[in-house]
């Protein structure tokens, strides 16, 4: 039977025995307002209880969970290109009590890696998995929360045509900027799917067979090919809004607001504004373009890598926005 | 004063809202060991704060282990 799980969230997605298991942490009324799931996490994981005390489950667990309280449905789907002012999106939404943002949820991860740990796992098992575990985290705690909004792995952007079957209606946005700009970011400090083997290569459209054997630059251009390949290939089908890094933050609400159909009285504008005015990712800092230090520092190796690889992508998102934008 | 006592415990509270909502409010990491103690022995639980200490190093490890930089 399940164990009561109101105020609990699903927090690691595991294999033991080739079965998916979940962990569950204690969030009870607390608002997810940090930059990162994984750092909400860590915020819950000082109390001692929360270290001792944790709920594990069967994944198919949230089948029952799911009749029971389906939460609220999604209002929106952030997907990006990393490193691109998609976490200062995600911190905007989050600044109001009324939204439930969910951003980067290893667990939504492990369900759309599933089949890769079990090829038997099909296509229909993880979209009734992405729906079930996207409801777990939809469910009101502190029962003001009006809209649930899911900001995806970068690399999540190759599989838009399985959340789409899973979410046909949910309106979603893409956040990209310069590939340049984004290597800079992730020369400085890469992200989990910058260094070989931390994510499945084949989740990022990478030959496992390779990823070792290729120059680290090279490895990063492609992973990030595949991510700007991948959007600019959905878009046109699925219907995505583009979102470049240029137009932040202003377009949070001016157009997320609207494309999310999110409600917002002035009052919630400007608490965004407030905290749109600070660096997502270090909240003690102050956001402010970096457009300029960025391409400043981009070594020619790198620039010859972003034009090689990812160039052509970009060059084709931003035709795509011309054509969205009139 | 075996492991399973503090395992078969946890279980317990668990499945007892009563006692975590007892337990969750402690953020003093002295003050909830104590209180686990107080509240497994009032229940017949021989727990050591040893133990405990133990349990919970073992889950930040655990949880430092499966955690990623995004």
């Amino acid at each position: 039977m399940l164990p009561d799980l109101s105020g609990w969230l699903p927090i690691r997605l595991d294999w033991q025995q080739d079965q998916p298991m979940l962990d569950w942490c204690y969030f009870g009324e607390r608002h997810l307002t940090e930059p990162f799931f994984d750092q909400t996490i860590d915020v819950a994981l000082r109390q001692p209880f929360n270290l001792l005390f944790r709920h594990q489950t069967p994944l198919a667990a949230l089948a029952e969970l799911h009749d029971r309280d389906p939460g609220l449905p999604p209002s929106g789907f952030v997907f990006h290109v990393s490193r691109c002012g998609s976490t200062l999106v995600a911190q905007a939404l989050a600044a109001l009590p009324q939204n439930i943002v969910v951003a980067e949820a290893g667990t939504i991860d492990g369900v759309l890696q599933a089949h890769y740990h079990d090829p038997a796992i099909s296509d229909q098992q993880r979209i009734a998995w992405l729906r079930w575990m996207v409801g777990a985290f939809g469910r009101p705690r502190a029962g003001q929360e009006r809209h649930l909004i899911v900001k995806f792995d970068s690399w999540h952007t190759r599989d838009l045509p399985l959340i789409r079957r899973a979410f046909p209606d949910v309106p979603w946005i893409f956040v990209y900027r310069d590939p340049i700009e984004v290597l800079v970011s992730h020369q400085r400090m890469p992200g989990l799917q910058m260094v070989p083997g931390l994510v499945d290569p084949r989740a990022l459209g990478l030959d496992p067979a390779t990823i070792f054997e290729m120059p680290q630059g090279e490895y990063r251009a492609r992973v990030l090919a595949g991510i700007y390949y991948a959007a600019s290939e959905h878009i046109p089908a699925l219907g995505g809004r583009l979102v470049p890094y240029h137009t932040l933050p202003g377009a949070i609400w001016q157009l997320l607001l609207d494309e999310f159909k999110i409600e917002a009285s002035a009052a919630d504008v400007e608490q965004m504004r407030q905290a749109a005015q600070r660096n997502a990712k270090r909240p003690t800092q102050v956001f402010a373009d970096d457009t300029g230090d960025k391409q400043q520092a981009a070594t020619d190796e790198l620039r010859d890598l972003s034009d090689r690889w990812v160039r052509p992508h970009y060059e084709r998102l931003e035709a795509l926005y011309r054509q969205q934008n009139g | 004063m075996s492991r399973d006592q503090l395992d078969e415990f946890r279980n317990l509270v668990l499945h007892d809202p009563e006692l975590q909502t007892q337990l969750r409010s402690i953020a003093d990491r002295r003050a909830f060991i104590e209180r686990l103690l107080q509240l497994g022995a009032e229940r017949g639980y021989q727990l050591t704060a040893e133990q405990i200490e133990t349990a919970l190093a073992e889950a930040r490890r655990a949880w430092s282990r499966s955690r990623s930089v995004r």
